[in-house]
């Protein structure tokens, strides 16, 4: 174990975060692809561990190679996949997959897998916008030069979620929000910004519910409405989660035990937060907890010790942009914000948002590891944007 | 402020919101635990379940393929009148003829009431609303063809479960044996003994409770992956099986006997072709009530001096001709006396006529005499001829007989003559037909048996044959039994059974079963054989428990009843027959008109009726021509694409010709395929439809 940690260059707290988040991702996922639903579906549970297994390692793979290329280079990446997932995004809302009437998954021809465009797109964006910030500091209060760049490629990537998946997309919106706030964008253009989303939200909406493709709508609608409607009571998957989290008390260890993971939808990936805390107590929720805000109190480190803007927010970016989601995965799953599709980054199975997530993880690392590079050729340099 | 300081205060500031946000969402899980921590754990106690699904449970079936017990599916009907799919104007313009439809159906209500039925449940939001409870499978495909339900399950809102019922065709027929599984209780039969083979897996399924206390499952569209169970073929005969109950129940009637049974035995295997217990219910009538031949045991009675018997010739002791003086059919044995049933005018008999007269002093004399000096001997003898042991028949519950030993402390000085007549001693009819089979059989016992083989999918997972137990006399004590057997009923007891078209070999039994004999007279008759008596074809014994019309004896109670079903069973068997024609004589008379089939198939039916015929060394499918006194087989023209002439064939060769074709058969009627369309000849193409009449 020493030997491998030696071998990795960057953060050690964060592979040491990383590696927390997997263990309890690997017994959670366990337990819960262990439900009569995956049985029933002559399923053998192993399978799923083994897939998990599999998908972690190659997640841990991919953060390695991330964290080895120099963090510069991000910079170009960063504007070449934005540029490769507008259209991607294009086709998959054109021809893409219907998963539970949703259409978010593209499937690469040739090596057949399927994978959400969006997740592509979101690290493109928020790389992006890292760029295109932490190049414009010094303009960043000027209109045209400051706050059209950023926000147009928001936008533009935002409306062609949307539509496939709502809560994806404004999760986005939200996320860029706060690095542009972040980055210095003056609030009066935030301000704008906000009111460019909600126009344009509603457009979406009325586009929506003039033409066929409302096949999404009804379930905004409904999840909504369940969320703002109290008089019927909590909605099944809520009842089951909030059953799920009683069950487990303040502490408990009881791997494997769960007994809500048979009657929670997907208490796999929506609701693995659920699950965790049935098995682990609160305690374990807080453990989670822990790790994910000690992951971001990490990143700002880097950005302390980052030499180049780009870099600083480069890492912030992404840890922001993970952190938050795990915040609402878990708010959803303790009934603070009505049911949406995220996952709990890291953690929940999920086969290609888990690679993204390990992805925008390595190239925190890479920033990282560039800072130790640095501090040993200057161990006191200090750096000034 | 340098932009860094300016933009880390904004990070910082975001960093406190994230942390608090997290802190929210931990109180909120403190407070769902601790506050609200009781109202949800109840919650999960009172609105989930795990439930479990079966499999199919497999079918019991007779010895020629018979369905005795079978599951049949029959469907629970819902309606979610409420699904997305089901608009206003959908709804409104059909609600009405699927009314009709439903109250046509099923006829439990109006057509108005169904109406109003469906358009309240739709008022008042309800998902899951009971159609009907009980609706087979034609039902339930002739339900989905109608407005509103043929729209399916999203769409109209149909949802059915299946559930399975447990179906015998043959109702009352073995009833016992072939018995009953119960979830509460414990499972009796063959139901109860192979559960293990019958029952499908189970598979367990997520319930949660809907409004109204209904239980749905959670994950709807989940495929069933339970397995089916697997068949069991018996070895009983149906025909036999349905002699035996009739005859049986017709003289339980008429001797308003308590209760009666009745046990068919295939000699040469152990197999049981039938086994029938009938008892007198509360209401009078009687019905398959407890497996009186397999679970209960008493005093056998005179049945048991057989046994006695096959010991005394077995050891040497005695022969047929030895003489025995039965001191003119009384005797005492210390402070009890022994006496024959019937007085006859001896004194000085032969062993073989103690036998045919049934003198229970001329038995009990020769055993106290032979084995009176060490009774053990005679313990030992019946251990040895596995009298002490139960036969190990599947079926649940069998006693072991009680034969006391001499250590044991109700063993008197009467013990030993009493026994060697039957009493003193519990033994069950299957036990002491076993025995009687093994005399029939040169004294080789076989275990009795039920189950042939175990089926999953028509293919044999598992064969039981018979099994030897073991040889428990010398075969020439076993011919000189039956010899003696074969007397009993030509001079003897049973003198009033005797069949002109077969021989039977057995024995009598009267036993007094009252607990206490010396104040009252309760009877068991009984009647133990086998038939043909020179090469017995089945062993059978007849037991009927206290007859209560004044006829008790088991000559005229039992007798007959074991006379009737051998009669049938010598009968419908063709098996026991003499061969009509022994030496390929020509036959009078029409042959078989001209068939279409399997030529090895046809050849086994010639054979077996002794026509003549050329078999055809070219081909498998031949089309039989009668010609004088011979039957010439032919090659069935078959070419590739045109439909072959399947006219003359059974059912199973027409659908193995033609749908090994790639054509799809479907079919009217039973018997010999009389019409087909498209006809012979036609074109075809794969999964062309090929209508066939059978008659």
């Amino acid at each position: 174990m020493q030997g491998i940690f030696n071998k990795l260059q960057g953060d050690r707290t964060i592979w040491f975060i990383v590696m927390m988040l997997s263990i309890f991702s690997l017994l959670a996922v366990y337990s819960s692809t262990g439900t009569l639903a995956f049985k029933q579906q002559g399923g053998d549970t192993e399978y799923y561990l083994f897939r998990h297994l599999f998908l972690l390692g190659g997640g841990l793979l991919l953060m390695y190679i991330a964290h080895r290329i120099n963090f510069n280079y991000y910079s170009r990446i960063a504007q070449l996949m934005l540029y490769i997932s507008v259209p991607l995004l294009l086709i998959t809302l054109a021809f893409g997959t219907d998963i539970h009437d949703a259409r978010r998954w593209l499937t690469v021809p040739i090596i057949d897998i399927s994978f959400q465009t969006s997740d592509l797109a979101k690290l493109a964006l928020i790389m992006y916008i890292a760029r295109v910030l932490s190049r414009r500091q010094h303009i960043i209060e000027d209109f045209d030069q400051g706050f059209l760049p950023v926000i147009i490629p928001v936008l533009v990537v935002c409306v062609l979620i949307m539509p496939a998946d709502l809560s994806s997309a404004l999760l986005l919106f939200f996320t860029c929000m706060i690095v542009m706030f972040i980055g210095r964008v003056q609030l009066k253009h935030m301000g704008l910004a906000v009111w460019m989303g909600i126009t344009v939200f509603m457009l979406v909406i009325a586009i929506s519910s003039v033409t066929s493709y409302e096949g999404r709508l009804g379930t905004w609608k409904n999840r909504i409405a369940n969320f703002m409607d109290d008089s019927e009571g909590d909605s099944y998957q809520v009842v089951q989660s909030k059953i799920a989290i009683a069950n487990g008390g303040l502490v408990r260890l009881a791997p494997g035990k769960s007994v809500q993971r048979n009657f929670l939808p997907h208490p796999y990936s929506d609701f693995i937060y659920a699950i965790i805390i049935e098995e682990y107590g609160l305690f374990g929720g807080l453990m989670v907890m822990i790790l994910y805000l000690w992951l971001l109190q990490r990143a700002i480190r880097i950005f302390v010790k980052s030499p180049g803007a780009f870099g600083a927010l480069l890492a912030v970016g992404l840890a922001i942009s993970l952190v938050i989601q795990a915040m609402m995965n878990m708010a959803v799953t303790v009934n603070l914000l009505p049911v949406t599709g995220l996952t709990l980054p890291l953690v929940s199975m999920g086969g290609t948002s888990l690679l993204f997530t390990s992805v925008s993880i390595g190239i925190i690392l890479s920033v990282s590891r560039y800072i130790e590079q640095q501090e040993g050729d200057l161990p006191l340099a200090v750096a000034s944007v | 402020m340098s932009i860094k300081r300016d933009i880390l205060w904004r990070i910082n500031l975001v960093y406190l919101l994230l942390a608090l946000v997290g802190f929210t969402i931990l109180l909120q899980v403190f407070r769902i635990q601790v506050f609200e921590g009781e109202h949800w754990r109840e919650m999960g106690h009172n609105s989930t379940r795990i439930d479990t699904i079966e499999g199919r449970r497999g079918n019991i079936y007779s010895e020629d393929g018979r369905l005795m017990a079978t599951s049949l599916p029959f469907y629970e009907v819902r309606m979610d009148v409420n699904t997305t799919g089901l608009t206003d104007s959908i709804f409104n313009n059909n609600v009405d003829s699927l009314s009709k439809n439903l109250a046509n159906y099923f006829q439990d209500r109006t057509p108005e009431e169904y109406l109003q039925s469906l358009t309240e449940a739709r008022a008042s939001g309800e998902r899951y609303l009971l159609i009907q409870r009980r609706v087979n499978y034609n039902g339930l495909k002739e339900l989905k063809t109608w407005p509103i339900f043929n729209r399916g399950k999203y769409g109209g809102g149909l949802i059915y479960h299946q559930q399975n019922r447990r179906v015998n065709p043959f109702s009352l027929l073995a009833r016992r044996t072939v018995g009953y599984a119960r979830d509460n209780s414990q499972s009796v039969g063959l139901e109860g003994s192979f559960d293990e083979y019958l029952r499908g897996t189970q598979v367990p399924r997520s319930m949660h409770r809907v409004s109204g206390g209904t239980w749905v499952p959670i994950h709807d569209d989940f495929e069933l992956e339970a397995k089916n169970g697997k068949d069991i073929y018996t070895t009983l005969d149906v025909n036999l099986q349905d002699v035996v109950e009739n005859v049986l129940h017709r003289n339980v009637r008429k001797h308003l006997a308590n209760h009666g049974s009745a046990i068919v035995m295939e000699v040469k295997t152990g197999k049981i072709k039938a086994i029938a217990n009938l008892g007198m219910g509360t209401d009078s009538t009687y019905w398959e009530k407890y497996n009186y031949a397999i679970g209960e045991k008493t005093d056998p009675g005179s049945t048991f001096k057989a046994v006695s018997l096959t010991a005394l010739l077995d050891d040497g002791l005695v022969t047929d001709t030895t003489i025995v003086d039965i001191e003119g059919g009384q005797k005492d044995y210390h402070e009890e006396v022994m006496k024959d049933d019937l007085w006859y005018p001896y004194n000085e008999i032969t062993v073989a006529k103690a036998i045919e007269i049934s003198s229970n002093v001329g038995i009990s004399k020769l055993i106290v005499q032979h084995y009176g000096a060490d009774p053990a001997k005679f313990i030992d003898k019946l251990n040895d001829m596995n009298l002490t042991q139960p036969t190990g028949i599947e079926i649940i519950g069998e006693p072991r007989p009680t034969i006391k030993t001499p250590d044991a402390e109700d063993w008197s000085g009467i013990t030993l003559p009493w026994m060697s007549v039957g009493y003193e001693l519990d033994i069950t009819p299957l036990q002491l037909l076993t025995f009687f089979n093994a005399i029939a059989n040169d004294g080789k016992m076989m275990r009795p048996y039920l189950v042939s083989e175990v089926r999953e999918l028509n293919s044999v997972i598992e064969r039981f044959d018979p099994q030897v137990v073991k040889q428990i006399c010398k075969p020439e004590t076993a011919i000189t039994v039956k010899n003696i057997l074969q007397g009993v009923i030509e001079r003897g007891t049973a003198k009033k059974i005797a069949s002109e078209n077969f021989t039977i070999a057995g024995k009598t039994g009267t036993a007094n079963i009252a607990k206490d004999r010396k104040r009252k007279k309760e009877y068991q008759a009984s009647f133990a054989g086998f038939f043909p008596a020179e090469n017995p074809i089945y062993s059978c014994i007849v037991v009927i428990n206290k007859p209560s019309m004044g006829d008790y004896y088991g000559g005229s109670v039992a007798g007959p009843i074991f006379k009737e079903i051998a009669e049938k069973c010598y009968s419908t068997s063709t098996k026991t027959h003499q061969p009509l024609v022994n030496n390929g004589a020509k036959i009078n008379g029409t042959l078989p008109i001209s068939k279409r089939g399997y030529q090895s198939d046809m050849q086994m039916v010639y054979n077996n009726l002794g026509v003549s015929h050329a078999p055809n060394p070219d081909t498998d499918w031949v089309v039989a021509s009668t010609k004088d006194r011979s039957i010439e087989l032919h090659t069935l023209e078959m070419r590739d694409n045109l439909i072959p002439n399947v006219r003359g064939m059974g059912l199973r060769d027409a659908m193995y010709v033609l749908e090994n074709r790639g054509m799809k058969v479907r079919f009217s009627g039973k018997g010999k395929v009389v019409g087909q369309s498209p006809g012979y000849g036609k074109r075809y193409r794969k999964g062309t439809v090929v209508d066939l009449e059978l008659r």
